[in-house]
């Protein structure tokens, strides 16, 4: 035994001397470059908020849905920006750019952006970066880039210098700069970095593959992590263009949760910050009562209607729709979507352009047995069916109002729940769009373009928003020579005059403008909801007072 | 025990044991106190059914009234089962969804019986290629589980109640094919059959007298339980949004209106799903003691 | 050699399964109606940008094209692109199955825990009063739909049990989840020593599993039941208890493991059936597992999610089908050589 342990020899011993420092050296070295930073922590704010969906995708070329556009919304700046004043009137203003100008004939604009925005990795944006994200989204064709259907076509921005680029328009479109808030500007530089081979010859795949899971913008916000289904985290970008106050959340943290009762349990006990805007009014009613909890409620810029399918019999007869209209209970159904005022017309009451002389309909069952009598049905000759979104319960039992309703002055209803990929499918074709369905409709940009042209011109026939097939040459030719006026202030009221034509035509039940509630904790300031999908969740605007 | 008595006999004598044994069943089906008592909640839920608009309180609740006023209103007197969500009675609802569940099950496993049983016997008699095929489709069939493709056929065709009956009944025809077939391959190697096949019988004598009824026991007990079965899942699909439309008060339909309310306003989801239980309970043990009873082997 | 032989032809059947399989839900999916093309890009789309996506997804070609297609791809690994998550499909599903093999495991479990006592009891019992009960209380648990199950529970625990203790009704984890080594929650918390997780984990999948568990009860305590009376007739419980040994001795160590045979048999196919059918009580626990993917896939005409599913819902169930024939014919030894096996 001692004479094995003397036996170790030089080799060995030199050989564990060396580990040995090694191990010190080693140490040492991790701890001091590579270990904690004693610099000033920041103070962590972070802010948690549910989402009733997964995110589909990050890439700002394809987001259309709410959750995915609240992602682009927050890693990247648009051009444009909708914005809601005290006193309640929404207006577009000027984001990235500085200012701008249009010719007179409305078909080029020409911007200049400020100066020294930054990316995320530190690059500047300029017009090229403007110019390549404007092209991108032509290119790939998803997303919103069917707002510039016709209008633009890949390379028709044109760069003139560092910060001012040009947009050629194809033809004359009044609602223009208001399609501005959709387009927001990627990294040109970061995505050629890192493309894929694709379909867009010398841009590859335009950088698609990389923007699934990477963000390339400029926004307040860049993405930390992203379990999909999960949760996604975005952290602060301290460099931001417009720099930051002084609670704004360092961290947020959105979380999938798609039951309404966990939302609620979870936002209870403190856990989730807000809220988000699709629970029912009832559950609203509930939460404000409970102290320390506000609830924001405004006019949305959504209506709820019922479309009739106009080349349908007996949704063809202009007066039996007439006859429809007049029986439909409003109040009780205004009621049901806890106390939303009445729609008027097609376009949202809050938005500037929204005609106030259109004609609205209120329930009269002695004026629509008046028009059922004229339009040559008997009582009891006819059933049509009506379709709402089977997760839906507030369609549901609009569904059932309007049956009991109809049924009183003798025309028969099929209930039909369908799920909305359905709706959208039966929406392509005449004689499979139902008679009715169960609509609702949320302004993209802040102009009426979108909700007249967009829904009652004959060349949009097809998709679930023109689900009522509405053929009328004379409205569809005010439209144009609306979309075709370079003066803004003359474009509306052309706007005007086509909602009161399209009002006149009873292309659908104009049920409620709906009410945008969201619910947050009292040490939630600064929310504010210009009304467009998604940018209230802009989470730059907030601040976290008063929470520990 | 009855089962020899069958496959010992010859064509004309069976009639007469056949009779034998149906009593000495019944005699033995009396004793077995769960059969009575599944057979018992059968009887009421198909008298609910027939009786449905002269013993609910409120059998107009059933149609398409509303009353918002009312919506939501716990357990009464007035309304034992409370209201839902468009103010209608609950209890009187609940009473005429047993009629949407009885024919939804009785049209089903008819069309699934008439599908399947022929086929099976085909598959047995005519060895070959024909067999192979029908044997490959059902296994294909067999591989996903029936309301799988129920569901899988509901979301291609518009929702409603008969949809989802021709639905089911493509999930649930393979199991009776493979259970004839399968009782048509173990008589084929019986004597008796071999011996009427030289005494010249064609293949559908040997069919309808020797097969089927051997397979006549199998398949009631399957039927009965079947039943249950097909409650279950129609009451899922239509839970899912896929069956019977509002405002039809199927139970299924019923569970799924008022499930965005859970867990606080409950009456509306819960009554209709214990009906659903109750109903698919008394299947289930009238099933279990026929198999019993008839000394079947069914999985 | 006779083994090896029946197990080549197997799989060969249950190659030829999936690809009928395969067909008959790539067909079904495509026949749905609902326009992939028009979902995937969102309402607004326009019909240009439909069109353009409908090329890229390859729709416009004849049907047994795309089928080609698709199956070389999916040997390939590429099981498609899904409409809502714009990822390879495989990947969602691979996602998925941990949870949905998680909660099937624990719920096969607690039934066969509970499923065989009672089944026992109630052969041991034959046509006795306890028989009687066990049997009601078997055929109790079938005869709930699960969902209802689900829900019920749901009810009674926010009424009830929320009231003293904080306890989930939804969901399968409330803390973060713990770092993803096996998929599986309660392996993998307990793995990186994150007892909050693991905690929450257990308490989010007891509803869910109990609920899953039910209708397998009663099944397991009726094959139980039937298998130890059936060896009760056997000539050697006859020797035995001549002999004078112990009742209990006798049904727990013999009659049971004879018995167990064909109670292992239904183990296997109510793992896979279960896996299949849990759908139900994913989606009203919000479990995301397979099952309530699949249920959106199809609700939303997720063609390639649609397909993935039920392809690998398929093969699970046919391998799972196989595992336990295999070891059927392995352990009763009558059946490895003879006929057919169904």
């Amino acid at each position: 035994m001692l004479i094995e342990r003397e036996a170790i020899t030089r080799l060995q011993a030199v050989a564990i001397a060396v580990i040995i420092a090694v191990a010190v050296i080693g140490g040492i070295y991790y701890y001091v470059i590579m270990g904690p930073t004693p610099t000033t922590e920041e103070k962590k704010i972070i802010f948690t908020y549910p989402f009733q969906q997964i995110v589909s995708t990050i890439d700002p070329a394809k987001a259309t849905d709410e959750t995915s556009c609240c992602a682009v919304i927050n890693m990247y700046d648009p051009l444009f920006f909708p914005v809601k004043f005290e006193n309640g009137t929404r207006k577009t203003v000027p984001w990235l750019v500085e200012e701008w100008f249009v010719s007179e004939d409305g078909m080029t604009y020409t911007m200049k952006l400020k100066e020294g925005i930054k990316f995320h990795d530190g690059t500047e944006l300029t017009a090229e970066d403007v110019a390549f994200s404007m092209d991108r989204m032509l290119s790939i064709g998803m997303g919103f880039s069917y707002l510039w259907e016709g209008v633009l076509q890949p390379g028709d921005t044109e760069v003139v210098d560092k910060y001012t680029f040009k947009f050629h328009l194809r033809k004359p479109y009044s609602p223009f700069i208001s399609t501005l808030i959709q387009l927001f500007v990627v990294n040109k530089k970061l995505i050629m970095e890192h493309l894929e081979p694709g379909d867009f010859g010398e841009y590859g795949d335009y950088g698609q593959k990389y923007l699934e899971d990477h963000d390339a913008g400029s926004g307040p916000y860049k993405l930390k992590s992203w379990e999909r289904g999960v949760e996604i985290v975005f952290e602060k970008f301290d460099d931001y263009w417009r720099g930051w106050k002084e609670n704004s959340p360092t961290e947020v943290h959105c979380k999938v949760i798609l039951e309404e009762a966990t939302v609620v349990t979870l936002f209870k006990k403190g856990e989730l910050d807000m809220t988000h805007m699709w629970l029912t009014p009832e559950t609203f009613e509930e939460l404000k009562q409970i102290p320390g909890v506000i609830v924001d409620e405004d006019l949305a810029l959504q209506i709820f209607h019922i479309p009739m399918n106009m080349k349908k019999p007996p949704t063809d007869n202009k007066w039996f729709r007439y006859a429809i209209c007049y029986a439909f209970d409003y109040e009780t159904a205004c009621e049901l979507a806890g106390g939303a005022p009445q729609a008027e017309g097609p376009v949202p009451l809050p938005v500037e352009g929204h005609a106030e002389d259109v004609l609205v309909f209120h329930r009269n069952v002695t004026l629509a047995q008046y028009y059922l009598n004229k339009s040559g049905y008997k009582p009891g000759e006819v059933t049509i069916d009506i379709v709402y979104i089977t997760a839906v319960e507030l369609e549901r039992k609009i569904c059932l109002l309007l049956k009991s309703n109809l049924e009183e002055i003798g025309i028969g209803v099929n209930i039909i729940g369908e799920t909305w990929g359905r709706l959208c499918d039966l929406a392509t074709s005449p004689e499979t769009a139902p008679h009715l369905s169960c609509i609702y409709d949320r302004m993209k940009t802040l102009h009426p373009d979108s909700h007249t042209y967009g829904k009652y011109h004959s060349s949009v026939q097809g998709t679930w928003r023109s689900i009522s097939w509405m053929e009328n040459s004379t409205i569809d030719s005010i439209l144009e020579q609306a979309r075709a006026t370079a003066d803004p202030e003359e474009a509306l009221e052309l706007y005007k005059e086509a909602q009161r034509l399209i009002t006149y035509e009873a292309p659908a039940i104009f049920v409620f403008n709906n009410i945008h509630r969201i619910a947050m904790h009292d040490w939630v300031k600064g929310y504010v909801d210009p009304g467009i999908m998604s940018f209230d969740l802009y989470w730059w605007n907030l601040e976290i007072i008063g929470r520990d | 025990m009855s089962r020899a008595v069958l496959e010992a006999g010859i064509s004309e004598s069976t009639l007469k044991y056949k009779l034998e044994d149906l009593r000495r069943a019944w005699y033995r089906f009396k004793k077995n106190k769960l059969s009575i008592a599944g057979l018992s909640i059968i009887l009421f839920v198909v008298f609910m059914a027939i009786a449905a608009p002269y013993i609910s309180p409120y059998p107009e609740d059933a149609g398409a009234v509303v009353k918002f006023e009312q919506a939501y209103q716990p357990p009464s007197w007035e309304h034992l089962f409370g209201t839902d969500e468009a103010g209608r009675d609950v209890l009187s609802r609940v009473i005429f969804g047993a009629r949407y569940s009885l024919t939804l099950a009785f049209v089903v496993l008819t069309i699934a019986v008439c599908i399947g049983v022929p086929l099976g016997l085909i598959a047995g008699l005519y060895k070959g290629l024909i067999s192979d095929i029908i044997m490959r489709v059902t296994d294909v069939f067999l591989a996903l589980p029936s309301i799988v493709l129920a569901l899988a056929v509901t979301v291609v065709l518009s929702p409603s109640l008969i949809n989802v009956m021709w639905a089911m009944a493509f999930g649930w025809w393979p199991w009776y094919t493979r259970l004839v077939y399968g009782e048509a391959l173990s008589v084929k190697q019986e004597d008796f059959v071999e011996a009427a096949k030289l005494l010249g019988a064609s293949k559908i004598r040997i069919a309808f007298k020797e097969i089927l009824p051997n397979c006549i026991s199998p398949i009631i007990v399957k039927i009965t339980l079947d039943m249950g079965f097909v409650i279950l899942a129609g009451a899922g699909l239509s839970f899912l949004g896929l069956g019977a439309q509002p405002p039809t008060p199927d139970w299924g339909t019923m569970m799924s209106e008022g499930r965005s309310h859970l867990p606080t306003i409950w009456w509306p989801t819960v009554f209709p799903g214990l009906a659903v239980c109750f109903t698919v309970l008394g299947f289930n043990l009238l099933g279990d003691g026929l198999r019993d009873v008839l000394d079947v082997e069914v999985t | 050699m006779k083994y090896t032989e029946y197990l080549a032809r197997r799989l060969i059947m249950i190659v030829f399964t999936i690809l009928g399989l395969s067909i008959l839900i790539f067909f079904i999916a495509r026949v749905l109606p609902g326009d992939p093309a028009r979902l995937a890009l969102g309402p607004e789309a326009s019909e240009a940008q439909v069109e353009r996506l409908r090329e890229l997804l390859g729709l416009n070609k004849p049907l047994y094209i795309q089928y080609f297609d698709y199956v070389l791809r999916l040997i390939q690994g590429d099981w498609g692109l899904s409409l809502l998550t714009w990822r390879n499909t495989l990947y969602d599903i691979l996602d998925r199955l941990p949870a949905s093999i998680e909660l099937t495991t624990i719920a096969l479990g607690f039934a066969v825990i509970v499923g065989v006592p009672i089944g026992v009891l109630a052969g041991v019992n034959k046509d006795k009063k306890t028989d009687y009960i066990s049997r009601t209380f078997a055929l109790t648990g079938l005869s709930f739909p699960r969902f209802f199950v689900g829900i019920l529970l749901q009810v009674f625990v926010y009424f009830c049990v929320a009231q003293f203790l904080d306890w989930p009704i939804s969901g399968r984890i409330g803390t973060k989840p713990p770092v993803r080594i096996t998929g599986f929650y309660l392996i993998d918390s307990l793995i990186t020593g994150n007892l909050r997780a693991f905690v929450s984990a257990v308490q989010h999948i007891v509803l869910p599993a109990f609920t899953l568990s039910l209708a397998s009860i009663a099944q397991i305590a009726r094959l139980t039941r039937a298998g130890i009376i059936e060896q009760y007739r056997k000539d050697y419980i006859l020797q035995a208890k001549a002999l004078g040994i112990p009742e209990n001795l006798i049904i727990y160590k013999y009659m049971l493991k004879n018995a167990f045979t064909s109670v292992l048999t239904i183990i296997g196919l109510l793992y896979g059936f279960l896996i299949g059918n849990a759908f139900m009580v994913e989606t009203v626990f919000v479990w995301p597992g397979l099952g309530y993917y699949g249920v959106r896939a199809l609700l939303f005409k997720d063609l390639n999610a649609i397909v993935g599913v039920v392809i690998t819902i398929g093969i699970i169930y046919a391998f799972v089908n196989l595992i336990v024939d295999l070891l059927y014919g392995y352990i009763d030894p009558r059946i490895r050589y003879g006929e057919e096996i169904r």
